[in-house]
């Protein structure tokens, strides 16, 4: 029996037994996983597996652009948890889709990537859109294969949605030649595929992990993006409340604990909050749980937590060790591990002394002038938005207002390209996690320049109805390389200016969404409220002053505490 | 070719599947080391088979603890051990 959904009727066990094609077998095996939307862009060698989807069980979204469908397919993963699908044909379609598998490698997100390849015989001669997909994504994967058998088709996409989700997840890369896509084999039994279970916790490494934590007196606890992935929010919450830890997150960490949470002091690194860096500094003991020592999130590494002893916790044994040596490493279930950390520290001055730091060096939005002030805007709409929201957001200036200012009350709310950094995530990844959550409020906060990436991507929020809210923030510059050459290349202001940018608002009418444009504060709270009320898809198209900065930042190389402040 | 006293001699116990030795040769290589020696022995069996390395880190901070983990999490590979002790004194 090769499904629960195989019935045992004569008839239909007859029809079981019949040879089916590749494509065939692609698409039931999508349905046993429990798949109901694949991304993609049909193309010449992946035809045999769009010709079986009718009449399938799987919704297909076509998106403009291969690109896009990996960045939905993302998005839909970090929302469900379960792999995103994404398909494309050989050599460009594949080779497209590199952007997005990079994206999902670097953020651990689950996926499955389905590339149709050349008929076998021609694989190796510099066929029609022959490319080695295989090969050129092995660095960014998970695991990869190559079909080499019709009757493998089965095993093998079990085999990947099990690695693709399972440990530390990723993008798992399936390509399957155009003739194991024709060719027919019968339905064979397939065995159960069981991912490895996780290590049990170190009983010994728990206890000294204790014995670190009841004798700290300056405590932080230090959260990243791996709670997110294995949903360990819970134990998080409330190992934080039990303990009393100030608490400190990177990029993918915000939402696990809730970002107005007395003792959350805000994100860390970069453009993190003063009161994160400083109490990162100041700690005895730092606990990093699910986060790996980023270089955007420590500063200058031999710089960073310089007086504290760490405990670092990961689903991945080789995170630990990779960039500091903690005192106590622990490789395992991270929810499993935190219910078992169950020492206190005596750190009630210090909590305090943490707190008062956050407020004193609150961020203000008082900004002078009639202009939006970005983060003003920002944190009201989040506000304004509630607990039901998504933001996926693209990358410079806006990606960071959105951390530092909008408030996040749960994990995989807050989709951001954080390893990769890839300027076009927003709108796919819009798309994507409207699909795997259609009753939250999803709002894509995108830039002039991150827009154009992908901006062809609003003929399929059209084509599908997707009642997806964008904010496109215009400065009509590339902000953040501006702010960089402007503060660290002596204002040599180099192909930067996009002053000659299109009518966006026309631009989206045209693809038939609801557009406007504000230029004045004071417009914004009905903009807010139009946004947040029309029941389809609508572009709010605010333009800024090119010169705001985002401020604090860290200069690279430096240390954490060595912060440049609003100017 | 002499060992120095960085390179490390690492043994990777593997499935022969498609692809498998330019993962795991890619990896070594992007993590920082260089490939000084590689040989591949195939077991018996047929299905698993051990490539034996020699290699070098580019700077001192690679840690080949640190490569051993991030190829014991590459899928069909069933073992790791590395002997950096052994070639250590090797060279002395």
């Amino acid at each position: 029996m090769i499904a629960s959904s195989v019935s045992k009727s004569p008839s239909e066990a007859t029809a079981a037994a019949e040879p089916v094609s590749g494509a065939r077998l692609v698409v039931e095996a999508l349905e046993r996983e429990g798949v109901r939307h694949v991304f993609g862009y049909p193309g010449g060698a992946i035809m045999p597996v769009y010709d079986a989807l009718p009449g399938s069980g799987l919704t297909h979204i076509l998106v403009r652009h291969e690109q896009a469908a990996a960045l939905a397919a993302d998005a839909y993963g970090r929302v469900t948890g379960a792999p995103g699908v994404c398909i494309a044909t050989s050599g460009p379609g594949a080779t497209n889709l590199v952007t997005g598998i990079a994206n999902a490698f670097m953020d651990s997100v689950p996926m499955v990537a389905i590339t149709g390849q050349v008929a076998t015989p021609l694989m190796g001669t510099d066929a029609f859109q022959e490319v080695d997909i295989f090969g050129i994504t092995l660095p960014i994967v998970k695991h990869s294969y190559v079909i080499r058998r019709v009757e493998d088709i089965p095993a093998v996409l079990a085999e990947a949605f099990m690695l693709a989700r399972s440990g530390r997840p990723g993008p798992v890369l399936v390509d399957l030649p155009k003739d194991m896509g024709q060719r027919s084999a019968r339905r064979e039994s397939l065995p159960p595929v069981a991912a490895s279970a996780p290590l049990p916790p170190d009983p010994e490494a728990i206890a000294r992990a204790n014995a670190l934590i009841a004798a700290a007196r300056r405590p932080v606890l230090y959260f990243g993006g791996g709670v997110c992935i294995t949903r360990a929010d819970a134990a998080l919450r409330a190992f934080a409340e039990r303990t009393g830890m100030p608490s400190v997150a990177t990029l993918k960490g915000l939402g696990a604990i809730p970002t107005d949470a007395p003792g959350f002091l805000g994100m860390i690194g970069m453009h993190g909050t003063r009161a994160a860096n400083t109490a990162v500094d100041g700690c005895d003991l730092l606990l990093c749980v699910g986060a790996r020592f980023d270089d955007r999130a420590t500063g200058k590494l031999d710089t960073f937590a310089t007086r504290a002893k760490v405990i670092h916790l990961d689903a991945d044994p080789a995170e630990i060790g990779k960039l500091r040596q903690p005192e106590v490493g622990i490789a395992g279930d991270i929810a499993r591990v935190l219910d078992q950390l169950t020492a206190v520290p005596d750190g009630a001055a210090w909590r305090a002394e943490c707190i008062a730091n956050a407020k004193r060096w609150a961020p203000s939005y008082d900004a002078p002038g009639s202009g939006i002030y970005a983060p003003a805007m920002l944190k009201a709409l989040s506000e304004r938005a509630g607990d039901d929201l998504i933001i996926t957001c693209d990358v410079g200036q806006h990606q960071m207002w959105v951390a530092q200012h909008c408030r996040f009350t749960r994990s995989n709310a807050h989709l951001t390209s954080a390893g990769l950094g890839t300027m076009g995530y927003g709108i796919p990844a819009g798309i994507g996690a409207l699909l795997a959550a259609p009753d939250a409020t999803v709002i894509t906060v995108t830039g002039d320049g991150s827009i154009m990436m992908n901006i062809h991507e609003l003929a399929t929020i059209r084509r599908y109805r997707l009642p997806l809210k964008i904010l496109l923030i215009d400065n009509s510059q590339l902000g953040m390389v501006r702010q960089w050459q402007e503060l660290f290349f002596e204002e040599n202001f180099s192909e930067v200016d996009l002053s000659d940018n299109p009518d966006f608002a026309e631009i989206a009418r045209a693809f038939g969404i609801e557009a406007f444009t504000i230029d004045r504060r004071d417009e914004v709270p009905g903009a807010i409220e139009r946004l947040l009320t029309t029941p389809g898809a609508i572009l709010c198209h605010a333009r800024i002053d090119p010169r705001e900065n985002v401020w604090p930042l860290v200069p690279p190389n430096r240390a954490n505490t060595e912060m440049m402040e609003k100017r | 070719m002499r060992n120095s006293p960085a390179h490390a001699r690492m043994f990777i116990e593997y499935a022969a599947q498609e692809g498998a030795i330019v993962r795991m040769l890619g990896l070594v290589e992007r993590r920082g080391f260089i490939v000084r020696r590689a040989a591949m022995a195939e077991q018996p069996c047929g299905r698993r088979a051990t490539l034996a390395l020699t290699v070098e880190p580019r700077d001192h901070g690679r840690s080949i603890d640190v490569l051993a983990r991030q190829l014991s999490r590459l899928h069909g590979v069933a073992r790791v051990a590395h002997e950096t002790a052994l070639i250590q004194e090797q060279a002395a």
